[in-house]
């Protein structure tokens, strides 16, 4: 047996149509005859032609006419920019399916904490107003960092705060205020100051493959390692980067760097033991180019995925790679080479070893201090290497870190850590 | 008059709703399911509301000495009429429609959600004698097929506009713009896991229980 059916509701249609149809048709082989091939033809007929005014009875396609489409709770974004992406206008036939893809594509976005799309009454029964409600996400993200090091005889505490808003002046540009500050406690002193102020464009030339990154760096430190060598530095500089995106998740970019204020100075004994002073470093302009991806599923707790970034100009070259695995649903293990790669929001605020293998465990939601969004402790053993610091003598760092990160309602995502380590002189 | 009274082999305990509990439901000789205190989403109230369909797909298992007799996936739409103000409601077991109801009030589509009810899903005799079995659910609301997420996925990453990871060029320190919403985020993680991806889902056990030898009423 052959059967055709098919079910359809109107409520919107010209008089002439009618309102609220249903029409099958049943062709029985066994049974045909001249005759009934010609009804059966002409039902067939009429089937298909109703069917073009009449929207087939899947759930993709409703008898629902759009009327219009608003937005709800959006005081920053505009109504034009949300409504792009529902591929729906007044007069089509309401489709869910198309709702539920732009509910997807919306979601994407990082302008969105949630959003929610709904029917209300349009004008006339069969008619909708679709709403698109959206909880806008805090357009200004903070993240505090504090840990206590002892690090190559050194003990030194490190405060860093940064505060970044999106969508600056209507625009999709980030811009980041990054402030760092090192303080001695006992041993060999490290100290000093850092900041960055940063401006990121991701849709350059209103292209989504190009991205732009300028910024202003100050820079002044005073850091000294054992047998006497120090490393102090006093920069100001400018940086211009341009960006294109590559497959899934790459990118490679290609900028230029004016140091306005460069003093240099690093001293060490070397391997003949007598100390030699290098105060041009001769860096202060130039090229350079970069590489990366990012494949992890979120910047700040990732659960998987890797990160990989890299740069080269013509006095120096800066890889740092990890890479995150899922254990269970509330543990990971990481591996990091190089230092914590910078992530997509935040900048590289982390404290690091040359190579470490971490362990992170989840935290759960809680009303501690303001409320506590996520969190994870984690434990970081790992190893550094600083070369021919003294007299030949190869300086390797066994180091241990252990902290907690939280995304905090008041705070944002704060970090507390703490790490230690000790050295080994190799001939 | 149902052929056999609801029998809930294991008794129910006690205590406040706040925690879901599943129990076996034998009715003659099969065996269904009741969910009692499932932790719908926050925002379910609105879905149903919402106009569209909302769809609760749920896998039940049967299990006896760590082996899986028997599988039932039962699908659950809802949808809600914006002018008649009244919900629809089907049930359809393995793509057989098994229950259609129209004009449900909300106060009635509450009431089935918070005591959901899938019975005849099983033969009591699937279950090996004297062996004990337990059931398990999987609920996911308003699934999303693999090809769309496929679709979904292809979009996102074409007009991807977040900055890629600290470009480091001169500096370690650079910024970009931040990831997708925690819900979006989550789903994905599902679809990458391999599994059917849905912004809600829940799993339920049942205690072990066994089936008597003769369903009482």
């Amino acid at each position: 047996m052959m059967t055709f059916a098919s079910k359809c509701h109107s409520f919107t249609r010209p008089p002439w149509a009618v309102r609220a149809c249903v029409c099958q048709a049943r062709v029985d082989q066994r049974s045909i005859r001249a005759g009934v091939c010609t009804v059966a033809a002409m039902l067939l007929f009429a089937m298909t032609a109703l069917s073009t005014f009449c929207h087939a009875a899947s759930p993709e396609h409703s008898s629902l006419v759009v009327e219009d489409v608003r937005c709800k709770g959006n005081a920053l974004t505009r109504c034009t920019f949300i409504r792009g992406f529902l591929h729906l206008s007044p007069g089509d036939a309401l489709s869910e399916e198309e709702i539920q893809n732009a509910q997807l594509r919306l979601s994407s976005l990082p302008d969105f904490a949630s959003v929610q799309i709904y029917l209300s009454k349009g004008s006339a029964k069969g008619r909708v107003v679709v709403v698109i409600e959206v909880v806008e996400a805090d357009r200004i993200e903070n993240q505090i960092l504090a840990g206590t090091s002892s690090r190559l005889s050194s003990l030194y505490q490190t405060v860093e705060g940064r505060v970044a808003e999106r969508d600056i002046f209507g625009s999709q540009g980030t811009v980041n205020l990054d402030v760092e500050g090192i303080a001695p406690i006992d041993g060999p002193t490290h100290h000093g100051v850092y900041t960055r102020l940063q401006f990121a464009s991701p849709t350059l030339f209103d292209s989504n493959k190009y991205f732009l990154i300028s910024g202003a760096t100050y820079q002044n430190t005073m850091i000294a390692y054992p047998y006497g060598a120090y490393d102090n530095t006093d920069q100001f500089d400018i940086d211009l980067s341009v960006g294109r995106r590559i497959f899934d998740y790459s990118y490679v970019t290609m900028g230029y760097l004016e140091r306005l204020v460069s003093q240099s100075i690093s001293q060490s004994r070397g391997t003949s033991g007598l100390f030699s002073t290098n105060s041009n470093p001769n860096n202060n302009k130039g090229w350079a180019i970069g590489y990366g991806w990012n494949s992890e599923d979120d910047p700040y707790f990732p659960t998987h995925g890797s990160r990989l970034s890299s740069s080269f100009g013509a006095s120096w070259a800066s890889v740092r790679f990890r890479k995150t695995w899922s254990l269970d649903p509330d543990s990971t293990v990481s591996m990091q080479l190089g230092g914590t790669p910078g992530t997509q929001y935040r900048a590289s605020l982390d404290e690091n070893q040359d190579f470490s293998i971490g362990y992170q465990h989840r935290i759960g939601p809680s009303d501690h201090f303001g409320g506590i969004n996520r969190g994870r402790w984690y434990v970081e053993p790992g190893v550094s290497y600083y070369g021919d610091i003294a007299y030949g003598k190869q300086l390797w760092e066994w180091g241990l870190k252990v902290g907690v990160r939280f995304d905090t309602k008041l705070f944002g995502v704060v970090d507390l850590y703490a790490i230690g380590s000790t050295t080994e002189h190799g001939k | 008059m149902r052929r056999g009274a609801l029998l809930f082999l294991l008794a129910l305990a006690a205590k406040p709703a706040a925690a879901a509990e599943l129990t076996p439901v034998v009715r003659g000789h099969t065996i269904g399911v009741h969910c009692a205190g499932i932790a719908w989403p926050a925002t379910l109230t609105k879905d149903l509301m919402s106009g569209l369909t909302n769809t609760l797909v749920i896998h039940v298992a049967l299990w006896s000495d760590s082996r899986r007799l028997d599988q039932k996936t039962a699908v659950i739409t809802i949808k809600y009429d914006l002018w008649e103000e009244t919900f629809a409601l089907t049930i359809t077991v393995d793509k057989a429609a098994t229950l259609t109801r129209s004009a449900e009030t909300q106060p009635e589509i509450e009431a089935f959600l918070a005591n959901l009810e899938l019975p005849e899903l099983f033969a009591a005799t699937e279950i090996p004698k004297d062996k004990p079995a337990t059931l398990r659910v999987e609920m996911l609301l308003n699934p999303i097929e693999r090809e769309r997420l496929e679709a979904i996925k292809k979009w996102v990453l074409e007009n991807n506009t977040s900055i890629p990871a600290d470009t480091s060029g001169f500096s370690d320190k650079r910024v970009g713009t931040s990831g997708s919403n925690a819900v979006f985020n989550k789903i994905f993680e599902q679809y990458a896991g391999g599994a059917e991806a849905a912004a809600w889902r829940a799993s339920l056990s049942s205690k072990p229980f066994r089936t008597p030898p003769v369903a009482q009423q």
